[in-house]
């Protein structure tokens, strides 16, 4: 009897002691983690939820009752307002114009920096530079550069004969111009993640490589590049969501105003919500232009993948 | 995983930045704050934004020196007024705490604010309605809303005149003497003519710095002196066939097809530099621009700037009130306040000390003799205060920024070529209605 009592209060100790271990391998972790979930739930999810909501009512910030209108907002920003639309497709202009050089310029720099070089560090710092200056006053000094009467870019041109050009004028000229500001402050940034990605590459491949007589550029495309195939799809989430939800930059380049030139050029979807929230006091249009882009990001992000995974396949 | 979840993260942010207003309104309750500090005395908070002068001038100190039992609190000094300033008060004003017990309001904001009568405590309970005398007409009409209440008291006005480089002018064969400026443009086919001589010349700048200054003073000028209606009535219809509209922005095609308007949006980093380069020649100017274009323009173009009254009637630009929300503890105390700030003698001492020019009778007297060294001793004062004497009243609208933002930016389209005098119109309209749409419901 007794040693019947013992066994089954050893094994409940056991039991206990065991769970204990068990909660300590697999419980504590989610604690641990979850002070991020706790905050995200209250500032991310909470307000995603109560966008949901909002984006089906007419709702002015400036009165005091909401009616439940269902899509209706959805509907006039798709179909009537004809600056939204026009901002997907200058967000995404812009976006085009300023990622694919940017990336290639990034990695083209990374790779030079991976080499010998004297005064290394300095290179590498200086490469980091734009992103650590104010992005404020980068658009002040780039709407100068770019600037019709006193611009820098307009100046160059007139050497040659051209007349002064209205960079804010077309939609081509001021993606260009505001793509420059997206590069210079960005390509520095995905050159450091790439170099630091470069470092972690087998230095015997590249030997190997040497050794069966493969030139810098072979070694390049043919080792490099394919290694870099998870940092490469880690920059290109990273410039996609960032190049969707583009603000400053455009917001600076029009001093300061939400319009993006005369006619929405360069008026970018995160700038249309936050003017309908600013400007109309459109609490609820403001909403669903947020849940748009929302579902455009999630849209090419996954376009994004799928594409960059194909062409890294390959390789 | 990790990558998808760091993406939705980064995405939700858009969703986050429409979704804050709300989360203020739902979290902003009142902490139990019955407006008193810990020594027994009432505490009275003051928004403000941008220079309202307060600040500068020490009026905090002066006023708590002769009220012993009053705590001022000046917040907000310099924050911009539409960026920061508006949508915070709305969303506080929405939530019931945190507008303060005397809010600074500009002219453009004023409709849209005071279209809620219940936000606003009546300064007439407090028999404050007696300062009707101290202020030209318009200027104490807009203090109230819709309703009849007396919300607010009037700072300063905008009153204009127009800031011209001399330099140019001479340089034009235009007459470069202030008065003889006066004369020549002193109705709008005046201003007209010398704009065409301008342009004739050949000189190398544009005549005037963009449309849309120009344009408002127009606007404000034919409304005031005609039926009053701009660009949309009180129910929200458009009203683009108000003569004030037509003719203000007909004008402005006009100007535009003779070559006479430059690409310089107010406050782009081209405007500014050209205003030190001598980009173009006028420019209309509140009491306030002066301040603006010295900075601007500095030490070296000194003396070429100068500063004569405006075509046509008289204009205003800007110009602002302080207001008394409801929601205040002690909207007695605060209305008292509100008062003495914009009482004649402060409005001077905001005046001398940052520039906006007084909007009470008294207080425009005694700065008549004021002139401005930078822009060759221009009798600023007597131009100001003679612009401001006849100014008419005018009622802004609740959708009367949104739609002036629209209109204004098809006028810049005009001048930087997207649209033509052809279809400026038609521009106008559909900007218009998207505007009445989106801001009115």
């Amino acid at each position: 009897m007794t040693t019947a009592v013992d066994t089954a209060r050893t094994h409940r100790r056991r039991t206990f002691r065991n769970r204990l271990h068990q909660f300590d391998l697999k419980g504590v972790p989610y604690l641990f983690v979850a002070p991020f979930f706790l905050l995200f739930a209250v500032f991310g999810l909470f307000p995603m939820g109560y966008t949901v909501y909002a984006s089906l009512h007419e709702w002015s910030t400036r009165k005091p009752d909401q009616t439940f209108v269902g899509l209706d907002n959805y509907k006039f920003l798709l179909f009537e307002y004809e600056r939204f639309p026009w901002s997907i497709v200058n967000t995404l202009g812009m976006f085009v114009l300023a990622t694919i050089p940017q990336l290639i310029v990034a990695l083209l720099v990374a790779n030079a920096l991976n080499k010998r070089l004297r005064a290394q560090l300095t290179w590498r710092m200086l490469v980091l530079a734009p992103i650590v200056t104010s992005v404020v006053a980068v658009g002040v000094v780039f709407a100068r550069i770019w600037g019709q009467e006193y611009g820098m870019i307009n100046g160059f041109l007139g050497l040659f004969g051209v007349d002064n050009i209205n960079w804010q004028a077309e939609r081509w000229s001021s993606w260009t111009a505001i793509a420059s500001m997206v590069d210079w402050r960005w390509m520095g940034y995905n050159a450091l993640i790439f170099l630091a990605a470069m470092q972690t590459i087998p230095k015997q491949l590249y030997e190997a490589a040497a050794i069966d007589g493969a030139n810098s550029r072979q070694q390049f495309w043919n080792i490099t590049v394919p290694q870099l195939k998870p940092v490469i799809i880690f920059t290109t989430f990273i410039s996609t969501v960032g190049g969707m939800m583009l603000f400053v930059e455009p917001m600076m380049f029009s001093s300061g105003s939400f319009d993006g030139g005369s006619n929405g050029q360069f008026q970018t979807t995160s700038m249309v919500l936050i003017d309908l929230l600013r400007t109309y006091g459109n609490y609820g249009m403001s909403a669903a232009a947020g849940w748009l882009l929302f579902i455009v990001i999630v849209l090419l992000a996954g376009l994004n993948f799928l594409v960059v995974n194909r062409i890294q396949g390959n390789k | 995983m990790h990558l998808l979840n760091k993406h939705r993260g980064k995405a939700a942010l858009a969703a986050i930045a429409a979704g804050t207003l709300a989360l203020s309104a739902c979290g902003g309750d009142d902490s139990g704050d019955d407006g008193t500090t810990e020594d027994g005395k009432i505490q009275l908070t003051v928004q403000m934004f941008g220079k309202l002068g307060y600040v500068e001038a020490g009026l905090e100190e002066k006023y708590e020196a002769d009220h012993p039992n009053i705590d001022v609190v000046l917040e907000g000094d310099g924050i911009n007024f539409n960026d920061d300033f508006l949508p915070a008060m709305e969303a506080a004003l929405q939530a019931g705490s945190g507008a303060g017990d005397v809010m600074g309001m500009d002219e453009q904001g004023m409709a849209q604010m005071l279209a809620n009568e219940d936000y606003w405590a009546d300064l007439a309970e407090y028999g404050y309605d007696s300062r009707a005398e101290e202020y030209p007409a318009w200027k104490w009409d807009l203090g109230h809303t819709p309703g009849g209440k007396l919300a607010g008291f009037g700072t300063d006005v905008g009153g204009m005149g127009m800031c011209y480089r001399s330099d140019l002018f001479a340089e034009a064969g235009l007459p470069t003497n202030r008065d003889e400026l006066a004369t020549a443009w002193a109705d709008w086919d005046g201003f007209k003519t010398v704009a065409q001589t301008f342009v004739d010349s050949g000189v190398d700048a544009d005549f005037l710095d963009s449309p849309t200054q120009l344009q408002n003073m127009l606007l404000g000028q034919v409304a005031g002196q005609g039926d009053g209606q701009m660009y949309v009535d009180a129910e929200g219809n458009l009203t683009l066939d108000s003569e004030a509209v037509q003719t203000s922005v007909n004008t402005i095609v006009e100007l535009n097809e003779m070559g006479a308007i430059g690409n310089f949006v107010s406050w782009s980093e081209e405007w500014i530099a050209a205003q030190a380069e001598g980009g173009f020649a006028v420019m209309p100017c509140p009491a306030w621009m002066l301040g603006v274009v010295e900075g601007n323009a500095g030490p070296d173009n000194a003396g070429n700037w100068d500063f004569a009254a405006a075509p046509g009637v008289s204009g205003n630009w800007g110009g602002s009130w302080l207001l008394v929300p409801a929601q205040s503890a002690h909207p007695e105390e605060a209305a008292e306040l509100a008062a003495w700030l914009t009482a004649p003698e402060q409005q001077v001492a905001v005046f001398e000390a940052v520039g906006p020019f007084p909007s009470t009778f008294e207080g425009a007297e005694m700065v008549a003799d004021y002139t401005n060294p930078y822009f060759n001793d221009a009798p600023v004062g007597e131009i100001i205060a003679a612009s401001v004497a006849d100014f008419p009243s005018l009622e802004y609208t609740e959708l009367h920024p949104a739609v002036k933002g629209a209109v204004e930016g098809a006028l810049n389209g005009l001048v930087d070529g997207t649209y033509t005098s052809d279809n400026i119109w038609d521009a106008i309209q559909s900007d218009s209605e998207d505007a009445v749409a989106l801001g009115g419901m």
